[in-house]
């Protein structure tokens, strides 16, 4: 525990006059680090190609790794067919990637088939209905699925290898069905000392109600070794990386309607992101001066929309990108931090999967994505992607030892121990400026452990008032 | 399902066009070739479209049968060694560098 | 031990005078910053200066108290950092399960409602002091150097240029630049104002001086016709008001800037010698800057062709010299003698308030206006106008200005027209798009 590490000593109270030998300077712990951002470039951008190319990589990619997982699990001599030589009744195993048909799924084809004065379909929660319906399809057919397999809880996207016979009235009937599960992992190296990286997401920088800030300033200065006795302060030093995940910005920075509006109107107004941006430079500054920074793009933030997000550009940080310490890196992100890797996402992949699925959790879905072998299975059929046609870059080619989600609704964690003993630690990091909470990661251990700052605000009082009165 | 049928006449009059394209650069060309050099050629370029009608390689548009065969080879799919010699000798030909489907609009 | 109590007496007299007279909110952090103390020396001096205070029972003070903690919520443990009001400091302490760190946070006179004014004291203090923000602090990061720009460019060297789908693939689609053209300026704006701080804090706080004329310098010489360009000026000036700190690189633009005008203005000013030489270059001067600036108004820039196509000379009272253009900047003195020959005393004493004073003076001005063949026609002639004094030891040729606002006043509205045209030819959804067909 990061409290434990920071136990006070007893001579060291600030409580008390000052004296000559309490002025401490730890050294902040430097560990190795290399980026690994090259993976979610985008090389031409080009956009004149159609998105049937990324999903026939991904299934050339995903389906030796399938069949290998389909005769392990069904046994080696398991039938595995392809779609066009199917044969009703014939017990076999069909490795394909999952369509879900949903009705409420927004569609700009809907919108224009129908004839016109169409209301504009609802933005839902969840765009899950009971008609939905799941086909798999492989590089030529698609048939449609029943039987065990949830169709809730599957995704557009998802490459899975199913079990079963095929019923003569053209569906298929699932008996079991297997996902590519975790890929391998390297061996991370043993830490002598405790070593923490700092996440955090959503700041939510330039939104209309700053009371939070300072909350985030607390942060700022705790990690930066402001706040605290000499104990904490020693605890600080041991945060060797801050990895900000997305969504610095607030989404009220986003006027949608400037593209709209005339341009006489918005001639002199002054875009929402500036200002923000400004604070975000100033206080990246501060971090950048006393600790290595990570900063990912995030759905709101001003780089380009689809994934991968590009990083942002270092213009945009006239004071913080004078030091090495910033790092400007890609989303998704994947670095290697003392030999602990690391990749994640600011969350757009987890909370698509929200909205097309059954499942709420976000830890689960994580872990959902991790046992398909794919970082954002909905893109992009409902999530912005670039149209890679040589090969899928989401596919995870190797288990990270840390694997997270930015922006989630709370802090949730779990260790997870895969098959080939893989050690994994899922961490959905929550939106900082909701929970007023970020996370530490030990490096050594690898646990997890959320750490909040919490301020008095004029309401505090009414509330114990209240809890007195009652 | 006005649109869908100005698509189709629109593709067919490109293919039309295209034809004739090829048509005119072989009357225009030919006197010093032999007949056995276009004979070779369109051997070639129907080897090329089988290429492009192999599903197992993946979609053809928007890509360059170069691009596509060497996803092909990156995923262990095999493809033919003699198409990759045959588009790096014609590297610089329009007709041999695009699949067949290029002409179409997207 | 003698020295201790002297130094004691002197900070906590320091910090009453802080507090009580100036009647602040004195963060450790603002202390820390202002009498360049290590962050933990200034806690405990707050604290020592509370407990003194206390002693004394004179006026009553407020303190908020800096907690962290070990924090067990419903079965998930947490490492908590809070503030707290001093009252509820006990309360807050025994809910932890591992006290780490207690500090004093900030002493102020009044009571504080909220923390959000702690966040605002914290955030000036920081912002007054941006360069040496970590330098108190309990924690050095060896690798924390600012980079040469040698070094910076060897990394800038792939600079992932930000992607935008539409536009890389045609440009000009729908004849529409603005989304183009938006985030590339508000980013120049960015750094621009940026720049000027990160000047400003090299040159410490001793340049403080009148920011607000200094902003209005830099935007006269360029307050043209783009009231974009002006717009972007504006945050610039902005930018160092808010900081009141003078940026000293705008200091010496300005210098030239006004060295540079000032002659020209001379010369109009007297009148007998104009050449219709130097407003037309110092349109096309300032114009390639808009230009760079902002290529969306290029309708406006056609218009401006189409106008100077047929920009009719006035007839120059004197023929000998076109080229009166000094090459080189004159001495930045000559600013003091600009008031210059043909100035009348003005005859509204009802317009000259106090210091300023009203003259009149004959002018350069340019009319533009549409003839009977639809062309835009700009034509220099010489008018009277009235002018105050201090406007003249600034401004460059106000007159320019007022010229350039009024040719442009008709193009912009010609421009906006055409603009919004645009924009309703211009597919407001996809579905517009698929109508068509």
């Amino acid at each position: 525990m990061f409290s434990d590490l920071s136990t006070p000593r007893d001579d060291s109270s600030l409580l008390c006059r000052p004296t000559e030998d309490l002025a401490p300077v730890f050294e902040r712990a430097s560990p190795a680090y290399s980026p690994c951002f090259e993976r979610f470039g985008v090389g031409e951008r080009s956009f004149s190609r159609q998105y049937a190319h990324i999903y026939a990589a991904r299934l050339m990619q995903m389906r030796p790794l399938l069949t290998e997982k389909a005769e392990q699990k069904w046994g080696s001599d398991v039938l595995v067919r392809k779609l066009c030589d199917l044969q009703a009744g014939e017990q076999c195993c069909i490795v394909g990637t999952l369509f879900k048909r949903m009705d409420l799924q927004p569609s700009i084809l809907k919108e224009i088939s129908e004839e016109h004065n169409l209301l504009p379909q609802p933005p839902r929660v969840k765009y899950i209905s009971d008609t939905d319906e799941l086909i798999l399809e492989d590089e030529l057919q698609r048939i449609k699925l029943e039987g065990k397999i949830n169709r809730d809880r599957c995704v557009t996207g998802s490459v899975i290898a199913v079990y079963g016979a095929e019923r003569n009235d053209g569906k298929f009937t699932v008996e079991d069905f297997c996902t590519a599960d975790l890929p391998a992992q390297s061996v991370r190296p043993a830490l002598d000392s405790d070593r923490f990286v700092l996440l955090v997401s959503g700041l939510g920088l330039g939104s209309s109600h700053a009371d939070s800030m300072l909350g985030l300033q607390l942060l700022v200065d705790m990690v930066t070794g402001q706040l605290g006795d000499q104990g904490e302060q020693s605890g600080a030093a041991t945060i060797s990386r801050v990895l900000m995940a997305g969504n610095l910005l607030s989404q009220s920075t986003q006027d949608k309607d400037g593209s709209t509006k005339a341009k006489y109107l918005t001639k002199k107004t002054q875009a929402g992101s500036v200002e923000a941006i400004r604070l975000l430079d100033e206080l990246l500054f501060q971090l950048v001066t006393s600790v290595p920074v990570d900063v990912m793009p995030g759905q709101y933030d001003p780089t380009n929309y689809t994934l991968p997000q590009q990083p942002l550009h270092r213009c945009m940080f006239p004071l913080s990108s004078v030091y090495p310490t910033l790092q400007l890196a890609s989303n998704p992100y994947q670095a290697t931090v003392d030999g602990v890797k690391f990749l994640g996402t600011s969350g757009q992949n987890v909370s698509d999967i929200v909205r097309y699925s059954s499942m709420n959790s976000h830890l689960e879905i994580l872990e959902e994505t991790l046992r398909l072998r794919h970082l954002a299975p909905t893109a992009p059929d409902t999530l912005g992607c670039y149209p890679f046609y040589m090969k899928d870059p989401f596919i995870l080619e190797e288990c990270p030892h840390v694997y997270f989600s930015g922006n989630a609704p709370t802090f949730e964690s779990k260790r997870l121990t895969g098959a080939d003993g893989q050690e994994i630690l899922l961490v959905t990091v929550p939106t900082f400026h909701s929970t007023q909470t970020a996370c530490l990661v030990n490096l050594r251990t690898l646990e997890c452990e959320p750490i909040s700052f919490t301020a008095f605000s004029a309401g505090d009082d009414d509330e114990s008032e209240m809890n007195i009165s009652h | 399902m006005t649109t869908k049928n100005g698509l189709i006449t629109d593709s067919f009059k490109v293919v039309k066009k295209a034809r004739k394209v090829a048509k005119r650069d072989e009357t225009l060309a030919p006197p010093p070739q032999n007949a056995e050099t276009s004979i070779r050629q369109h051997e070639e370029q129907q080897k090329l479209i089988q290429f492009d009608l192999d599903w197992r390689f993946g979609p053809s548009t928007g890509i360059s049968r170069l691009q596509r065969w060497d996803r092909a080879k990156l995923h262990g799919l095999n493809p033919p060694e003699d198409i990759r010699e045959l588009l790096l000798l014609k590297q610089n030909n329009q007709e041999y560098k695009l699949s067949l489907w290029s002409q179409y609009p997207l | 031990m003698q020295l201790l109590n002297k130094m004691d007496e002197l900070y906590l007299d320091n910090i009453d005078e802080y507090v009580n007279d100036h009647d602040k909110i004195v963060t450790y952090k603002w202390l820390s910053l202002t009498l360049g103390v290590h962050v933990n020396t200034a806690k405990q001096m707050l604290y020592h200066y509370l407990d003194h205070k206390r002693k004394e029972s004179s006026a009553q003070l407020h303190a908020t108290y800096f907690v962290s903690g070990k924090c067990v919520d419903n079965g998930h443990t947490s490492h908590k950092a809070s503030v707290v009001r001093e009252e509820q400091l006990e309360e807050f302490k025994s809910k932890m399960s591992l006290i780490v760190s207690v500090h004093v946070y900030s002493v102020q006179k009044a009571l504080l409602r909220d923390s959000g004014p702690l966040y605002a004291v914290d955030y000036d203090a920081v912002k007054d002091n941006l360069l040496s923000c970590s330098k108190y602090s309990a924690i050095r990061c060896s690798s924390a150097v600012p980079m040469s720009s040698v070094e910076r460019n060897a990394q800038q060297a792939p600079p992932p240029p930000v992607l935008e789908p539409q536009q890389s693939k045609k440009p000009s689609t729908n004849g529409d630049t603005t989304s183009k053209a938006r985030p590339a300026k508000s980013i120049m704006g960015m750094f621009a104002g940026k720049a000027a701080v990160a000047k400003s804090q090299d040159g410490g706080k001793e340049v403080k001086s009148e920011p607000q004329e200094a902003a209005a310098e830099v935007d006269v010489p360029k307050g043209k016709a783009s009231a974009k360009f002006n717009h972007m000026m504006n945050f610039f000036g902005n930018q160092s008001m808010k900081k009141q700190e003078k940026p000293v690189k705008e200091e010496e633009e300005v210098a030239v800037e006004s060295s540079l005008a000032e002659p020209r203005q001379l010369e109009k000013v007297q009148g007998e010698k104009v050449t219709t030489e130097p407003p037309k270059y110092n349109k096309k001067d300032s114009r390639s800057k808009t230009k760079r600036l902002q290529s969306s108004d290029s309708e406006e820039d056609k218009m401006e062709k189409k106008k100077r196509r047929r920009i009719k000379k006035p007839v120059p009272d004197s023929s000998e010299d076109e080229d009166v253009i000094p090459d080189s900047p004159p001495p930045v003195a000559m600013r003091e003698t600009s008031p210059a020959p043909t100035m009348e005393p003005a005859s509204h004493p009802g317009l000259s308030e106090t210091t300023k004073i009203r003259k009149r003076r004959r002018v350069l001005k340019s009319r533009t206006f549409v003839d009977e063949e639809d062309c835009i026609v700009t034509e220099k002639g010489y008018e009277s106008e009235s002018y105050s004094e201090d406007e003249s030891a600034t401004k460059q040729a106000p007159t320019k200005n007022q010229a350039k606002t009024k040719t442009s006043a008709s193009n912009e509205k010609k421009s906006q027209k055409k603009t919004t045209e645009n924009k309703a030819t211009k597919q407001a959804s996809i579905m517009g798009f698929f109508q068509k067909k």
